[in-house]
C-alpha cells in the first residue's frame, strides 16, 4: 500500500500525469524511439514516487512542481545526444563508423585494374612524346632545299643538284656531283 | 556502460537505477537520457525487462544484465582500460 506506483492519485492529477505521458509517447513514436512503453513506463512510474515525496494527497500544483524539476517531453527527442551517448559507450569494433572489410578479390579486381590503366597510361604518354618529337625534330633537322632544276637529265643537261638551305656556294675543290650513265640510245 | 555496470550485481528496476546514477555527478544522467538508453538495450538484448504486475497502478519493470550484455560489458571495459592507458601514456611523453 505505500507503493505509490500501485496507487492512483486524483482524477485532476491522473488526467495530468496522462496528457504529459502522452506528450512523451507521442515525441518517441515521432522518432521512432525503441520501445516507448518502457520510456513511458519509466517515466509513470518516476512522477509517482516524486509526487509521494511530496505528499500523501497530492494534488494539481504538487505535479507542477514534479513536472517542472522532470525533462520536458521534448528532451526524449533529442535523438543527437542520444546517439553521442550511445557512442561514448560502444567500443571501435562496433561503433556507427565502422569499417566494413572488403572481399578479397575485389581488392585484387580493384588492383588489376588499376595496374592496366596506369599500363595503359603509360603506353600513352610514351607514344606522344614520341609522336612529338620525331615531328618536331624532322622540321628542324631538314632544311629546305632548292631544286636548281626542272628539266630531265641529258647529255648536255646534268641531273639536278640539291644544294641544302645555307649551303649556296659549291666549294670549287669539291668533286662534280655524280652523274648516272646515261645509256647510248641505239 | 554505465547502465550495463550498474545492473552487472543484480536485477533492479528504473527509478531505483535512476536515483543511484543520478547520484553521479560527474556523468549528470538524466531520465530522458538514461530511459531511452533502457529501450535500446532491450531492442539490442543486451539487457532484459520483465514486469510485475500490480492490482492497482502501472506494472514496474525489472531489468537484468543477459548474457550478450556480459560479453559486451567485458569488451567495454577492455576498451575502457586501453583508453586510460593510452591517455597515461600520453601525458608522460608530455609531461
Amino acid at each position: 500500500v505505500n507503493d505509490p506506483t500501485r496507487r492512483t492519485f486524483s482524477p485532476a492529477v491522473e488526467g495530468g500525469i496522462a496528457l504529459h505521458l502522452a506528450d512523451i509517447r507521442r515525441v518517441l513514436h515521432a522518432h521512432g524511439m525503441a520501445h516507448p512503453e518502457i520510456i513511458v513506463g519509466e517515466v509513470d512510474e518516476l512522477v509517482r514516487m516524486r509526487l509521494a515525496a511530496i505528499s500523501d494527497q497530492p494534488d494539481i500544483d504538487a505535479l507542477r512542481v514534479v513536472l517542472a524539476e522532470m525533462d520536458p517531453p521534448s528532451a526524449y527527442a533529442d535523438r543527437p545526444m542520444a546517439a553521442r551517448t550511445e557512442s561514448r559507450i560502444q567500443p571501435p569494433s562496433q561503433s556507427a563508423g565502422q569499417k566494413e572489410k572488403r572481399p578479397l578479390w575485389i581488392s585484387i579486381t580493384i588492383g588489376v585494374g588499376v595496374a592496366v590503366l596506369a599500363l595503359w597510361a603509360i603506353n600513352l604518354t610514351f607514344t606522344l612524346v614520341v609522336f612529338a618529337l620525331s615531328h618536331f625534330t624532322s622540321e628542324e633537322e631538314a632544311p629546305p632545299v632548292r631544286i636548281t632544276s626542272i628539266n630531265p637529265p641529258t647529255k648536255t643537261n646534268p641531273p639536278p643538284v640539291i644544294i641544302p638551305e645555307g649551303a649556296d656556294k659549291v666549294r670549287e675543290e669539291d668533286p662534280p656531283p655524280v652523274r648516272s650513265p646515261v645509256q647510248p640510245a641505239k | 556502460m554505465v547502465l550495463l555496470h550498474a545492473l552487472r550485481h543484480g536485477e533492479t528496476y528504473g527509478y531505483e537505477l535512476l536515483q543511484r546514477l543520478s547520484k553521479l555527478e560527474c556523468l549528470s544522467l538524466r531520465e530522458s537520457t538514461i530511459y531511452p538508453l533502457f529501450g535500446r538495450l532491450v531492442e539490442s538484448e543486451h539487457i532484459s525487462v520483465r514486469s510485475a504486475p500490480s492490482n492497482s497502478g502501472p506494472p514496474r519493470r525489472y531489468y537484468r544484465l543477459t548474457k550478450l550484455g556480459e560479453l559486451r560489458l567485458r569488451a567495454m571495459d577492455e576498451y575502457w582500460r586501453e583508453v586510460i592507458k593510452s591517455i597515461d601514456q600520453l601525458k608522460e611523453n608530455i609531461l
